[in-house]
């Protein structure tokens, strides 16, 4: 057990060293700040999936932990415990039902883009931006509605979707209090929930063939651990 | 682009090193009799002339015992010979201690009239006239006194209390009468023009070299500051202002010239400490002894340096809220004091001056509403000190302080602003009215941690091009200028996620409301 605590966390602090590694924010022309993949939440997606919640939450805490303090600031485990922790609260909420959480957070997400579209409309000239927003809101809807697998990992891109954007809101929401801002939920969180949705969909993806290739043979899986 | 950036800060840190290098050992034989010293040094532009322009001639003179650096964008040079003549000219009028000068005459006249030349009775009304508006804390009588400190042999002789006593009895600048070019002064007292006549000279070459036709030409009377026109690019000249704790020609702030006069009067230039007690060359009128008050030195900006030179001995002796009031009823003359304690106080026009550096608004006449914005910004002088690129090369390079502005009016100069937003602060940052302007933002945590970014200003915008935080995102998020900051993302901000570090960019009128309104809320 403790081993495999040990090696979920070191697998997460490696994926987190890796998101950080992939300099997406500057891969998007640098329109917002601070955009990740977070691989490292395929851990915490297998965590809420063949584990309990309490493993769950421990994961969570020692990753932010741990990985803000090797590499970060005290600034960086604030943002990443406050989008860690609702991201949490959210995937054990739908992991049950991926489908209607997704379905949710995408819902959310398009609205939230939509706004700032219409409220920006110069946004619009800027390609880039309108597919990148608009494909994560139908990827969200689309993997949302296409629970892929049946069984106990059943919807596990639904529920990454529906963890991104919750991991981003509760970021930005941290970030426009210690701010003392609110221009942040206007401009930064529409941008971040959208990309939220996409990259969301894609760990969520590489989470559930993680996940099903490792349960091929659970049993010799145990014998390692 | 990056590198490029940097590698630009770098030689201008160099550049700015190697010429505060210099103008510090150019200071060092200037150790002789002047009693009011500036201490503004001209610093690096960086910026060579552009092709085809004319180039920058220099030359250099040791007048008044003072070193004199005429640079002038020109293809005479010559002009520049003629204007180190007229200081010599100058000198033979004005020194008190050269035989047959006006002054000399004067002071061995044992009460007699003497005649003077013109220039000579100008200065003296002048002169006199500064006193009369100081209330005596300038006083061109002073020499009785000043003649009793010797503040250039490195010995540290303290003159007798006694002999400063009698000597001050005779240090009235009301006894002296100018009738035309007839001047009597009551036998005895003593005149000394060290206050004035650098100004004056500085003047009189600048309206010489002008009237030949330069057009963009610094000038540096040991310290006295002038110019004529911008630089040949259109950009005011920078002039340094000296750290008040070291005499070596190290720049604490850095102030624009926009082709008029700025003049420093401090304490560490001529003078010694003896237990404890720093004597220097800026004597009070009444006691003959140096005035001790919290300043360390006072920089004048104005049109004309003869005032300046002038103003900052008055406002230095007046002190921080006299001397204030004093250069505030004064059209035309804006002051920066610098207390020993570092700390420095401006008066209300004074942010056109200031290219880099923190300091602290004098209170107005009128009673001041203390905003929040206000004790933000005073609040953000004091955790934001904001440092020059350090390098091996450039020992010498500026400490540069980070200005935040709590109240930006309409009227302001400016062509827009930055709200920087930082740990509970706010600020407006104003962008500079030409040219290219780096500035550093160190916040220092209670742990030692430094938080660092920098930006680079231009009249339309800004860009983050350096940043000591994880990722560097906040670099990749682009240039906001007045402009593209509607089709951004981000809209009008750079943001800085790790450092807690928002910036925004205001048009001026925009700011000037902002400000308005973040005062009304501090008020309520």
């Amino acid at each position: 057990m403790v081993a495999r605590f040990g090696l979920l966390t070191a697998l997460a602090l490696v994926l987190g060293l890796l998101d950080r590694a992939i300099p997406l924010t500057a891969l998007l022309g640098g329109a917002a700040p601070g955009i990740k993949l977070g691989l490292a939440n395929t851990v915490l997606l297998y965590a809420v999936y063949l584990m309990d919640w309490q493993s769950a939450a421990f994961l969570m805490l020692v990753k932010v932990l741990l990985s803000g303090f090797l590499f970060g600031s005290l600034t960086a485990i604030l943002y990443s415990l406050s989008g860690g922790i609702l991201s949490l609260l959210v995937m054990l909420a739908v992991r049950k039902r991926p489908a209607a959480g997704a379905l949710t957070a995408g819902l959310l997400a398009a609205a939230a883009d939509a706004a700032l579209l219409i409220r920006n409309p110069q946004l619009r000239g800027q390609r880039l931006w309108c597919v990148i927003l608009i494909a994560a809101a139908c990827i969200a809807c689309f993997i949302a509605g296409a629970a892929i697998r049946k069984g106990k990992i059943r919807g596990v891109p639904g529920t990454s979707i529906a963890g991104a954007i919750a991991h981003n809101v509760g970021q930005v929401l941290t970030a426009s209090a210690v701010l003392g801002t609110p221009q942040l939920l206007t401009t930064y969180l529409p941008v971040l929930v959208g990309v939220g949705a996409a990259v969301g969909a894609l760990t969520g993806i590489v989470a559930e063939r993680v996940m099903h290739a490792l349960r091929i043979n659970p049993e010799k899986l145990k014998e390692q651990k | 682009m990056m590198k490029k950036t940097i590698r630009n800060i770098l030689m201008t840190m160099l550049a700015a090193g190697l010429l505060a290098g210099l103008c510090g050992c150019g200071r060092q034989p200037e150790t002789k009799e002047t009693p009011e010293t500036a201490a503004a040094t001209e610093t690096a532009t960086g910026t060579a002339a552009p092709s085809g322009e004319p180039a920058r001639q220099t030359r250099t003179g040791f007048y008044l015992d003072t070193v004199i650096t005429l640079s002038a964008y020109t293809d005479r040079p010559e002009l520049l010979d003629g204007g180190l003549e007229l200081c010599a000219a100058y000198e033979k009028m004005l020194s008190r201690t050269i035989e047959g000068s006006d002054v000399w005459k004067i002071n061995h006249a044992e009460g007699e009239t003497v005649t003077v030349s013109p220039e000579t009775a100008e200065l003296l009304r002048a002169a006199a006239e500064a006193g009369e508006l100081s209330g005596g804390a300038f006083d061109l009588t002073i020499a009785p006194a000043s003649t009793l400190w010797d503040f250039r042999s490195g010995e540290k002789k303290i003159p007798s209390a006694q002999a400063l006593a009698e000597a001050a009895k005779l240090v009235d600048y009301r006894k002296i009468r100018i009738e035309g070019n007839n001047v009597t002064l009551p036998a005895g007292m003593m005149i000394d023009l060290g206050g004035i006549a650098k100004g004056y000279i500085a003047d009189a070459v600048k309206n010489s070299l002008a009237e030949k036709g330069i057009g963009s030409a610094i000038l540096s009377f040991g310290g006295n500051i002038v110019a004529i026109g911008m630089k040949p690019d259109g950009s005011p000249w920078k002039v340094g202002i000296q750290d008040i704790d070291e005499p070596t020609g190290k720049i604490m702030m850095t102030s624009l010239n926009f082709g008029g006069s700025t003049v420093t009067s401090g304490i560490y230039e001529r003078g010694f400490e003896a237990d404890g007690v720093t004597y220097h060359h800026i004597l009070d009128s009444k006691t003959g002894w140096p005035v001790q008050n919290e300043l360390a030195s006072v920089t004048i900006f104005s049109e004309s340096s003869m005032w300046g030179d002038a103003l900052s001995t008055a406002a230095f002796a007046l002190g921080t809220e006299a001397g204030g009031r004093l250069i505030e009823s004064i059209d035309g003359a804006e002051a920066l004091f610098i207390a020993r304690d570092r700390s420095a106080y401006g008066t209300s026009g004074i942010g056109k001056y200031i290219a880099e550096g923190s300091y602290t608004p004098l209170p107005q006449a009128e009673p001041a509403k203390a905003t929040e914005a206000e004790q933000a910004e005073a609040e953000a002088e004091r955790t934001d000190a904001v440092e020059a690129e350090g390098t091996d090369a450039a020992e010498a390079a500026p400490e540069e302080t980070l200005v935040l502005t709590a109240r930006v009016r309409e009227s302001d100069p400016a062509p827009g602003y930055i709200l920087v937003q930082c740990a509970g602060i706010a600020g407006f940052l104003a962008l500079p009215e030409a040219g290219e302007k780096t500035q550093v933002i160190l916040q220092r945590l209670d742990d030692g941690t430094e938080w660092r970014n920098v930006i680079r200003m231009t009249p339309e915008g800004f860009c983050m091009t350096e940043a000591n935080c994880e990722g560097h995102d906040c670099i990749e998020e682009g240039e906001v200028t007045l402009a593209n900051r509607q089709e951004r993302i981000l809209e009008n901000m750079v943001l800085c996620l790790p450092h807690q570090l928002m910036l925004n960019l205001y048009s001026p009128e925009e700011a000037a409301e902002l400000s308005e309104r973040l005062a009304g809320n501090g008020g309520e």
